[in-house]
């Protein structure tokens, strides 16, 4: 397979942005561990997506903090494998 | 109960990641109200998920970003929203000029909606419906009318200028 021509394919946005299917997942998931400049590609894209999203934040209301810790904290925060 | 190292660890995610999950909330329901509500599901469900979270499959805002994404159309896409907002979205009406619906905050001027902005309008409209939607390749082919493998194609050319403006 031609590694260079998959990388270019659009494929790692897809699946960074949740947008590949079952199928190209799996495939993109084996390939990743196969092949290094594959994951590279990945962690590239992860991290400049990462970077823009975090400039585009915005404040949640202030309340809303507390509100989750409270929520979590009356019990609410079991998580699934315990 | 949270323990106290929990309860840091669970500060440090919040503050740290809440903005930009927030935001990417908004953009999809533009409603501050909602989008508020499933911040907080968005988190608790976080923390509750934490120990499936898989490094090896790739960063862990990327995996929260697709939890918040997933949970924001979920909400978007249920009946009672549907019914409780005053212009129903349907994939009929998808304005690509327009496709911020009302405004709050300006969304379109936010993050990655700002960036889709900047596509042309058959590629778009496609982001608009797959990412901010939530719609299938298959769904987006017959709302569309064009091929399935169109619809995939144009996606990823999509996606590949997206990657090229985030450079």
């Amino acid at each position: 397979m031609n590694i260079r021509e998959y990388i270019a394919s659009g494929i790692v946005e897809s699946y960074v942005m949740g947008l590949a299917n079952e199928e190209e997942k799996a495939e993109f998931e084996r390939l990743c561990v196969t092949y290094r400049e594959i994951q590279a590609a990945r962690e590239a894209f992860e991290n400049s997506l990462e970077k823009y999203a975090r400039q585009g934040s915005l404040l949640p209301p202030a309340h809303l903090r507390n509100k989750v810790f409270t929520n979590l904290a009356n019990g609410d925060d079991t998580r699934e494998d315990r | 109960m949270l323990q106290k190292r929990d309860n840091q660890a669970f500060g440090y995610l919040y503050d740290h990641y809440s903005g930009a999950l927030y935001s990417i909330i908004l953009q999809i329901l533009d409603d501050t109200e909602a989008a508020s509500d499933v911040l907080q599901e968005v988190f608790v469900s976080i923390w509750r998920k934490m120990d499936s979270y898989d490094h090896v499959r790739g960063r862990l805002f990327t995996w929260m970003l697709n939890i918040a994404r997933h949970a924001a159309i979920d909400i978007l896409r249920s009946r009672s929203y549907q019914q409780g907002r005053k212009n129903q979205i349907t994939p009929e009406n998808v304005d690509v000029e327009t496709a911020g619906f009302t405004s709050q905050p300006d969304i379109d001027n936010i993050g990655l909606k700002k960036m889709v902005g900047r596509l042309k309008p058959e590629y778009r409209v496609l982001i608009e419906l797959s990412y901010f939607r939530g719609y299938t390749h298959e769904e987006i082919a017959v709302l569309e009318g064009i091929p399935l493998g169109t619809v995939k194609t144009r996606i990823r050319n999509a996606l590949i200028q997206m990657r090229d403006y985030l450079k």
